[in-house]
C-alpha cells in the first residue's frame, strides 16, 4: 500500500484519496476470505503465511495486546515474590525463596479466614440485596406515565452513585448515629425502639449497614441497565396482553419480567467474578475497632496485615490466592450459565 | 446544527487552549532556574500534624531560605493518617526522593538500607551541626547498625506554650467548682456527675461526661488511662528503672483498674456513647461545641477544635490537662521529657545524587541566622529585636502568627521536622519564639489565661496542672528501631496485642454491670495464650542493655 500512496500523489489528491479508498475496500474483501479460511475452512497455510496474509489485522490488533501485556501480564511476573522473602534493599532476585511458606503462614492465620468469611458474607448480602433493589426500582419507574416525575426520580437516585465513598461514609455514619442520627430519632418517635442503637457498633448490624448503604448508593445506578433492556421490549406485547385482559402485575410478571431475564443472569455471571471484592473503599471508611471481627474483609486484610507491616510477600501470596479463586468462580458461573442456556461471557 | 457547531468550536478550543498551556509551564522554571543557579531536590515528609501548604519553599520564608542556602525543597507532604502504607509503596517501588522524614516510620527507611550514614559529613562539613549537637547527643541518635542517620529536631526542652497532657477538663466545669486543685481519679468523678446533673444541655445538645478517640491510628489515646491513672510511662514496655528489664504485659493490673473506673463511667451513663463508632472528626466537632466535660486525647488532636471555640467566644468551653491518677499513686506521668529524639528526623537517601550538597543545606539550616528566620519568621513583620539584642513578638504579631491563612503565605511553624538547636541559639534569643514565657503566656485566650491566674501557675506543664516532668535514662522502647531480621517476631507479638487490645478494650468499657472480670478474664487468657510475650522483653531488655552501655559506657 506504501508504494501506492507514492505513486498516486503525482497525479492528485482526489484520485489518491480514491484509490486508496477502493485499495482498502478490496483488501477488506480479501480479509473477509481469508477469515473464512482460516476460521471455517482450517486452510492448510503455515502459521507466518497466515500472519503474512494478515498484516494489517495484526498490526491493527497490536496496541491492545501490548496494553494488556504491560497492564495485565507483567505485574503477574511479579507474583513471583510470595515465593519469597522479599525485601526491597535486596530485589526481587536478592530475597531468600521460602517456598510455600508464606501460602503455609496465611492459612494457618485464622485472621484470613475471618477475612474470608467476611468477605463471602457481605459480597453475597451485597449482591442479593442490589439486585432485588435494582430490578424493583426499573419495575416501579416503567409503570410511571408521567415522564417528568419519572426522569426527575431516576435523577436523584442514581445521584449518589457519583458522591465518593469518603463523603458517603460521613453521611451513613451520621445518619446511623446514635445521639444525633435521623434514624434513631424516627425509631425512637414511633416507638420501635426504646434506646438509641449504636447501628455501627454491633457486627450483624454491621453488615446490613454495608449491604444497605450500597443500595442506597448504587440501587439508581444500577437500574439503568434494566430500564434499557425494558425500552427493547415489543409494545405489542402489551397490548396484546391488554387484550387478553392481563392488569398492571400481571403484564409485569408476563412481559416485562421475562423480558428483562437475559439481562438478569448475565449481570450475574459477571458479578459473581467479583464475589471476593466485597467493596474495599466502603469497609476501610466504614469500619470502627468495635466490629473489626465483621468488617475485616480480603482487601482490608491485605493492607493491615501485608501492605502496612512491610510483609510485601504475604500481600502478595493473599492477592494471589484471592484471584485464583475469582478465576475459578467466574469459569464456575459460565458453566452454569451454559447449562442454563442463556449468553454466556467466555 | 448552528448549536451542535457551536460546541464543536468550544470544544476544539479547549482542546487547542490545553495543549498550549500544557506546553508552557515547562518553559518557566527554567528562566527562574537559569537566572538563580538553584538546586533543587525533592523531599516526602510524613508529618501529619501541620496544615501545610503544597510548595512550601514559595512562602516568604521558604523563598528566603533558598536566597540564602542556594537550595530548594519540593516537598510532597503527606495526608490522611495512614503513613505506614505510604511509606510500605514507596519501599517497595524504590521510588525514593532525595530527602526523607517518615516520622512514626522512619525506621522503615533503616531497616531497609535506604539512608545515607551522616557521621562522615557531620565530621568533614558540619561546621554548624558541630556546635548545634554535642558529642553526646550525636552518639545517642547512633542507630542500632552504628550509624547516624538524621539530626533530630526533638531536642527535649519543656515548652511553656504546650498545652499539657493528661486528661482534658472544661474551663466551665472548673470555674463553677471555684478551681479545684485536681489530683485523684475519685475526685474527678462526683465533678463530672454533678456538672452533666446540673447542666445536662447546652445549645440544646446533651452535655457528655467524658469522651475520648478511639479511631483507627489514633487508638493509642483509649489505651492512655491505662497507664496515665496509674502514674506508669505511656511505651510499648514496662521499664524496671534499676536493672533495666523490660515487661511486656498488654493486660496489666493497671489496665484492669483503669477500664473498671471507665466501665463505672460508662454504666452511669457518662461516659461518650459514640466513643467507638465515631471518627476523629466528629470527635473535634463535639469539642468545638463545646459540651465535653472531661475527654481523652493529646495535646495536637485538640488544636483544631480549641481554636474553633476562640474563635466563636467560647473560651471557656475549652479543657485544659490535668495529670490525674488513682488514689495513692504518687506522681502522674503524662507529660515525659525526651533527652533527644532518637526515632526520626529528615534523612538522605541513597538515590541522592549529589548527598554532600544535601548534606550542606541541612548543615547551613543549623546557622542562628536561617534557625530565625525558620522559627521566628521575618524581621519586622514577625518579630522585633530590642536595644539588648532580645527577639520579641508583639500581641498582634502573636496574632497574626495564628492565622492559618497568614501562615500560608508567610510560610510559619511549617519548619519543624528539621535539624535545630536546643533551648537557645547562641546569642542568647530561644529558638523558637513559642519558648518564650513571656510569649507563651500572652498567645493564651482570655479564658485560659483566668485559668492560669486562678491556679497561680505560669504554664499548663506545672503542678497542679502536671507533677514535674522527667526524661528516663534509658530513653523510650518506642524510639528503638527493630532491626529487620528481628521484625518479624517482635511486630508479630505487637501487633496481636494491639489486635486484641482493639478488640476488648470497647467490650471491656461497655460491659454490662457484673460482666466486666468476665470480659477481663477473656481478655488476659487469650493474651496468654497468643501472644510471645518472652521474646519481645528480651528484645528490649537486651536493646536498652546495649543503649545504657553505648550512652553512658558502662
Amino acid at each position: 500500500m506504501a508504494s501506492n500512496w507514492v505513486d498516486s500523489f503525482s497525479v492528485g489528491r482526489e484520485i489518491l484519496i480514491f484509490s486508496s479508498l477502493s485499495k482498502i475496500f478490496s483488501k477488506f474483501e480479501e480479509e473477509v476470505h481469508i477469515l473464512e479460511s482460516v476460521f471455517v475452512y482450517n486452510s492448510k497455510k503455515t502459521f507466518w503465511q497466515k500472519v503474512k496474509e494478515q498484516k494489517e489485522l495484526v498490526f491493527m490488533i497490536f496496541p491492545f495486546v501490548i496494553y494488556v501485556i504491560i497492564f495485565h501480564y507483567i505485574p503477574l511476573w511479579w507474583w513471583i515474590i510470595a515465593f519469597k522473602e522479599y525485601r526491597p534493599y535486596q530485589g526481587v532476585w536478592g530475597s531468600e525463596w521460602v517456598g510455600l511458606q508464606q501460602f503455609k503462614d496465611l492459612f494457618a492465620d485464622t485472621g484470613f479466614w475471618l477475612a474470608m468469611r467476611n468477605t463471602i458474607v457481605i459480597s453475597f448480602l451485597k449482591l442479593v440485596t442490589s439486585f432485588v433493589a435494582a430490578v424493583l426500582l426499573a419495575l416501579m419507574l416503567n409503570e410511571v406515565r408521567n415522564v417528568g416525575f419519572k426522569r426527575t426520580i431516576q435523577t436523584i437516585s442514581y445521584l449518589p452513585h457519583f458522591v465518593s465513598w469518603v463523603v458517603a461514609a460521613s453521611i451513613v455514619m451520621e445518619i446511623l448515629s446514635p445521639e444525633s442520627g435521623i434514624f434513631n430519632k424516627i425509631l425512637m418517635s414511633l416507638h420501635l425502639i426504646k434506646q438509641p442503637v449504636v447501628w455501627m457498633g454491633e457486627g450483624k448490624y454491621f453488615w446490613w449497614v454495608l449491604a444497605l448503604s450500597s443500595v442506597w448508593k448504587e440501587t439508581g445506578w444500577n437500574a439503568i441497565v434494566y430500564l434499557a433492556a425494558m425500552t427493547s421490549i415489543d409494545p405489542e406485547l402489551y397490548d396484546a396482553a391488554s387484550v387478553d385482559g392481563c392488569g398492571r402485575l400481571q403484564k409485569i410478571r408476563y412481559v416485562t419480567l421475562p423480558g428483562i431475564a437475559p439481562t438478569i443472569s448475565m449481570l450475574l455471571i459477571l458479578n459473581v467474578g467479583w464475589l471476593l471484592n466485597a467493596g474495599f473503599e466502603q469497609v476501610l471508611l466504614l469500619r470502627n475497632s468495635l466490629v473489626q471481627d465483621y468488617a475485616q474483609i480480603l482487601d482490608t486484610y491485605v493492607l493491615d496485615y501485608g501492605i502496612s507491616m512491610y510483609r510485601y510477600s504475604y500481600a502478595t501470596a493473599a492477592g494471589m490466592f484471592k484471584s485464583v479463586i475469582s478465576i475459578l468462580l467466574v469459569v464456575f458461573a459460565n458453566k452454569i450459565a451454559q447449562k442454563l442456556n442463556t449468553s454466556t461471557v467466555i | 446544527m448552528g448549536f451542535k457547531r457551536k460546541i464543536a468550536l468550544i470544544v476544539v478550543f479547549i482542546f487547542t487552549m490545553g495543549i498550549v498551556l500544557s506546553g508552557m509551564p515547562a518553559k518557566l522554571p527554567k528562566i527562574e532556574a537559569a537566572s538563580k543557579k538553584v538546586v533543587t531536590f525533592t523531599m516526602f515528609s510524613a508529618d501529619a500534624t501541620v496544615a501545610y501548604h503544597p510548595d512550601i519553599f514559595s512562602s516568604a520564608i521558604g523563598q528566603e531560605i533558598t536566597k540564602r542556602t542556594g537550595v530548594r525543597l519540593k516537598v510532597e507532604h503527606f495526608v490522611g493518617m495512614d503513613q505506614a502504607t505510604k511509606i510500605s509503596l514507596m519501599l517497595a517501588s524504590g521510588d525514593l526522593p532525595d530527602l526523607v522524614y517518615g516520622s512514626g516510620e522512619h525506621k522503615q527507611f533503616i531497616q531497609n538500607k535506604a539512608l545515607v550514614p551522616l557521621e562522615n559529613y557531620i565530621q568533614k562539613y558540619g561546621q554548624w551541626t558541630k556546635k548545634a549537637y554535642s558529642e553526646v547527643d550525636l552518639k545517642k541518635l547512633r542507630q542500632t547498625d552504628g550509624h547516624v542517620y538524621f539530626l533530630s529536631y526533638t531536642r527535649g526542652e519543656v515548652s511553656p506554650s504546650s498545652m499539657g497532657e493528661g486528661l482534658y477538663v472544661m474551663i466551665d466545669a472548673l470555674k463553677k467548682n471555684n478551681w479545684p486543685r485536681l489530683k485523684y481519679w475519685e475526685d474527678l468523678v462526683p465533678l463530672i456527675r454533678n456538672y452533666v446533673k446540673k447542666y445536662p444541655k447546652y445549645k440544646g445538645m446533651p452535655v457528655i461526661g467524658m469522651s475520648a478517640i478511639a479511631e483507627g491510628s489514633r487508638f493509642y489515646v483509649i489505651q492512655d488511662p491505662a497507664t496515665g491513672l496509674n502514674g506508669a510511662i505511656a511505651d510499648t514496655v514496662s521499664v524496671n528503672p534499676k536493672t533495666y528489664k523490660a515487661t511486656f504485659e498488654p493486660a496489666s493490673v493497671g489496665a484492669y483498674k483503669a477500664y473498671r473506673a471507665l466501665n463505672q463511667l460508662w454504666n452511669e451513663g457518662l461516659f461518650d456513647k459514640e466513643t467507638f463508632v465515631q471518627s476523629y472528626d466528629q470527635w473535634a466537632a463535639k469539642i468545638a461545641q463545646g459540651r465535653v466535660v472531661t475527654s481523652w486525647g493529646r495535646s495536637w488532636h485538640f488544636n483544631t477544635p480549641f481554636n474553633t471555640l476562640r474563635k466563636n467566644k467560647e473560651d471557656d468551653r475549652i479543657l485544659v490537662p490535668f495529670g490525674i491518677v488513682f488514689k495513692g499513686v504518687q506522681k502522674s506521668r503524662y507529660i515525659m521529657l525526651q533527652s533527644i529524639g532518637t526515632r526520626d528526623g529528615v534523612s538522605i537517601t541513597k538515590k541522592c545524587k549529589d548527598p554532600v550538597t544535601a548534606f550542606k543545606f541541612l548543615d547551613s539550616l543549623l546557622n542562628p541566622e536561617i534557625q530565625k528566620l525558620m522559627f521566628w519568621g521575618i524581621k519586622g513583620r514577625d518579630y522585633l529585636v530590642d536595644k539588648k539584642g532580645k527577639m520579641y513578638r508583639t500581641t498582634a504579631m502573636i496574632e497574626k502568627a495564628r492565622d492559618p491563612v497568614y501562615q500560608k503565605q508567610e510560610g510559619l511553624s511549617y519548619w519543624n521536622i528539621y535539624p535545630r538547636w536546643y533551648l537557645k541559639l547562641p546569642d542568647g534569643n530561644y529558638v523558637k519564639p513559642e519558648y518564650d514565657p513571656n510569649i507563651a503566656y500572652m498567645q493564651w485566650s482570655p479564658a485560659q489565661k483566668q485559668v492560669l491566674d486562678a491556679y497561680k501557675a505560669k504554664t499548663f506543664i506545672e503542678p497542679p496542672f502536671a507533677d514535674e516532668p522527667e526524661s528516663p535514662r534509658w530513653g523510650y522502647a518506642w524510639e528503638i528501631n527493630i532491626p529487620s531480621e528481628r521484625q518479624k517476631d517482635i511486630q508479630v507479638a505487637t501487633t496481636l496485642a494491639d489486635e486484641l487490645a482493639r478488640k476488648y478494650i470497647p467490650q471491656l468499657i461497655m460491659a454490662p454491670k457484673g460482666k466486666y472480670d468476665e470480659i477481663w478474664n477473656k481478655y488476659k487468657a487469650e493474651v496468654n495464650r497468643r501472644i510471645n510475650k518472652k521474646a519481645v522483653e528480651d528484645f528490649y531488655t537486651e536493646a536498652l542493655k546495649k543503649r545504657m552501655a553505648d550512652w553512658y559506657g558502662k
